[in-house]
């Protein structure tokens, strides 16, 4: 056993990611599959001196950190799908007045109540959101390790963006556990000053943080200014994984989060198939010109999701002949096996 | 070496207690492991089960569709999980409260784990029991590893908690010595 | 030659001028409590949440920091401020639509938990922003642009009474019901919300001070007739007075 790696469930790895992370103000409200955090985070957040508070409702929740991140704090909210559905006013309000915060999102099956199942069914959600132009920055963490890993470095990207940064992670991430080695670091940014907080108009003017840009034209001027970030943010943190990417591939599973955990498996089982796997891990900025680049080189693209083809269509707009896209996807919390997985790669193989 | 383990019976039988022990078990002794319970709305009385994989190699899902071993506490749990059951899989029965049963395979295993720990006066240990003939069938783990787990999971309980579930674990072993 | 200064504008006002209708409540409301904010001398420490309504543009004239929360959620907002920079003053300005309607969870909860902060609740028995439109607490037999025939019962519910409603609650420690239809009225405002602020300065806790307020131009009245309208009627359904103080 190696001394800095513990075991730990996939939603308390969030919890430790948060407090190492600095994020002193946390709250949520009680939805499965992700109850473990907002109870964990109830001991650790105390012992981190840090605020807990157990919101009444998703939106109390969002709106609380959007208050904490006025404030200049590092803060956090968790949920699953429904709750996530409840927090899309306040993100986008946070979008708008360019608040930083953290959103993990660990889904469960929809529409509607849906069931606790797993699922990757808010990737539109998180991906595509709510109203106004604007976007998040997206990770999809696949294993607990990832959890631990992404929840850390979301708070440094949504302070250096100042934009609310989503881990997008589901039940079976959220539920087990695995081993994780903690790293226990200062985060780059947690001392950047933020002059743009209020915090009272000592020997200045007051500050505003609004969204509401009522006069002609400065709203238009403002998503422009937004559209700049989110290119940088395109240039700049793009991030992927690919696997068993070689010169004579044939084939391509396109996957991202639980779903890239199980292809790699099926990639294993399938021995002599020159087959590789390409993970997004940032969903938002999507890895489109790499893909592409990958992509004219096979002669199949599997894309595998826990939801109907979401992800589907960034897959579509990055690979040129999209005739070669072959889909699969199970929904409403079905989780496929690596035998699934190369079962159909199999059959669409000998067509 | 990869050993993927399902667990099942009813809530508070200690089912999803005896997966994160194995895994324990199998992350003291190096090895990669994967625990994934079930989870919802369910507490006590409902079907409980859990999954626990310990391997060398990189485990891709947690999920576990072909077993290499069955734990089941009860009629329930067999019903629902007999039909993974092949030549190969060990299955280890709670013989208490799992009846009726086919037994057509030749690692199957019955053990009247309920019994043992009322014998023992301490009824909430009849997992620990399952685990020790568990642990004497298939032999991948170290003795001393399931020792040091068992007490670090039963830190700050009382002293004689330890040794009582040392006793119902050696108990389950000695069953199939 | 001596010059004494008899009146100034506040240091908490910007040089903004009020953009609200003539009559409307708004403007002395903030007026108020510019002033109170400079008697206490916090200006530099002071953090408001504007609601989503008319009031949403009272950063236009205050001259300390403000942000302003989505539609209802001013209470949530200001909670999170006060609880990470306890020792600023931290209050929330809502409109009757932002803080009954639709914010009716937030302002209940933030209640209910003791919150310390101060709640400015503007009621004007309608929305007033998007053209006067019924609010919970319009009156009954009220024409709005959305009863147009009057508020029934029987359709709409009856007024809704903010105070009395949120009084029994334990984390709550001071509410009080002002106007400001005449010199002296404004004058108790103004108490009212120098003790509410006193009050979060102290640690005491939650404190919500709601002032009758006028709204000529969806009221389809005169300012004078509309104070007049308040002092008639809406004081009737919403009487004026401390309603809780645990000092």
């Amino acid at each position: 056993m190696e001394n800095n790696k513990i075991l730990i469930k996939g939603n308390h790895a969030i919890v430790e990611a948060a407090i190492d992370a600095g994020c002193r103000f946390y709250a949520g409200y009680p939805i499965t599959p992700q109850n473990e955090i907002p109870e964990y985070m109830s001991i650790k957040m105390k012992e981190a001196g840090g605020i807990f508070m157990q919101a009444e409702s998703e939106l109390i929740s969002i709106n609380l950190v959007y208050g904490a991140a006025v404030a200049g704090a590092r803060a956090m909210t968790t949920s699953s799908s429904p709750g996530i559905s409840l927090m899309q006013e306040g993100i986008s309000y946070m979008a708008g007045c360019e608040l930083p915060g953290v959103i993990v999102n660990v889904q469960r099956g929809g529409p509607g109540l849906g069931n606790i199942s797993p699922s990757q069914s808010d990737y539109f959600q998180a991906v595509k959101p709510g109203h106004g132009d604007y976007r998040l920055i997206v990770l999809a963490p696949y294993n607990t390790q990832e959890m631990y890993d992404f929840t850390f470095e979301a708070f440094d990207l949504a302070d250096k963006y100042r934009n609310p940064v989503m881990v997008l992670t589901d039940g079976l991430l959220g539920q087990i556990m695995e081993s994780i080695e903690l790293k226990r670091k200062t985060p780059e940014l947690l001392n950047q000053k933020k002059d743009w907080a209020l915090t009272g108009a000592k020997g200045r003017k007051g500050k505003r943080i609004v969204s509401l840009l009522m006069e002609p034209g400065v709203l238009e001027k403002h998503n422009f200014h937004l559209k700049e970030k989110y290119d940088l943010i395109r240039k700049t943190e793009k991030r992927f994984e690919k696997l068993g990417i070689t010169e004579d591939m044939e084939y391509l599973i396109v996957a991202f989060g639980t779903v890239a955990r199980i292809s790699k498996g099926a990639i294993k089982l399938s021995r002599d198939i020159k087959i590789g796997l390409f993970r997004p891990i940032t969903l938002f900025p999507f890895p489109y010109e790499e893909l592409k680049e990958i992509a004219r080189k096979v002669k199949k693209i599997f894309v595998f999701e826990m939801n109907l083809g979401q992800m589907l269509e960034d897959v579509k707009i990055a690979v040129e002949d999209s005739e070669k896209i072959e889909f699969y996807g199970r929904p409403g919390g079905g989780v496929p096996t690596s035998e699934e997985l190369l079962n159909f790669i199999l059959k669409r193989i000998q067509k | 070496m990869t050993e993927k383990v399902i667990i099942a019976g009813s809530g508070g039988q200690g089912v999803l207690t005896l997966g994160i022990f194995i895994a324990k078990i199998g992350f003291s002794e190096g090895k990669n492991v994967t625990w994934l319970p079930t989870y919802g709305a369910e507490k006590r009385g409902g079907f409980s089960f859990c999954y626990t994989v310990v391997s060398d190699e990189e485990i891709f899902s947690p999920v576990v569709e072909s077993p290499d071993t069955l734990i089941l506490f009860d009629q329930r749990a067999y019903d629902v999980y007999k039909e993974k059951i092949n030549q190969q899989t060990y299955v280890v029965v709670n013989s208490n409260l799992v009846k009726n049963i086919n037994k057509n395979n030749k690692n199957f295993f019955e053990i009247d784990a309920t019994k043992i720990a009322k014998e023992i006066n301490f009824i909430q240990a009849m997992n620990v029991v399952m685990f020790g003939a568990y642990f004497q069938l298939k032999k991948i783990f170290k003795i001393e590893t399931v020792y040091n787990v068992m007490k670090q999971m039963l830190k700050g309980k009382k002293e004689d908690t330890f040794l009582k579930n040392k006793i119902a674990f050696e108990k389950g072993m000695e069953f199939f010595k | 030659m001596i010059e004494k200064i008899i009146y100034k504008k506040p240091d908490s006002l910007t040089d903004v001028n009020f953009s609200y209708c003539p009559g409307c409540g708004h403007s002395t409301v903030h007026k108020i409590i510019a002033e109170v904010i400079d008697e206490l001398a916090l200006r530099e420490n002071t953090i408001a949440v504007a609601p989503v309504g008319c009031a949403v543009f009272a950063y236009n004239f205050w001259d300390f920091d403000v942000t302003e929360a989505p539609h209802g959620r001013t209470p949530a907002v200001a909670t999170a401020i006060k609880r990470v920079l306890p020792d600023r003053l931290v209050f929330s300005y809502q409109g009757d639509g932002d803080l009954a309607s639709i914010g009716m969870a937030e302002i209940v909860h933030t209640a209910n938990r003791g919150e310390n902060i101060t709640v400015i609740f503007i009621n004007n028995t309608n929305y007033g922003m998007t053209g006067g439109q019924l609010a919970p607490t319009t009156l009954l037999n009220q024409k709005t642009t959305t009863s147009p025939f009057g508020r029934d019962a029987k359709n709409y519910g009856y007024p809704f009474k903010m105070l009395e409603f949120l009084s029994p609650l334990e984390g709550v420690k001071y509410l009080e019901r002002v106007k400001v239809t005449d010199a002296a009225s404004v004058v108790k405002t103004k108490n009212a919300i120098k003790k509410g602020f006193s009050y979060q300065l102290q640690n005491i806790g939650f404190s919500m001070i709601e002032v009758l307020s006028s709204c000529p131009a969806n009221w389809r009245k005169e300012p004078l007739d509309s104070n007049k309208w308040i002092e008639e009627e809406i004081s009737k359904v919403y009487p004026v007075g401390k309603i809780k103080d645990i000092k």
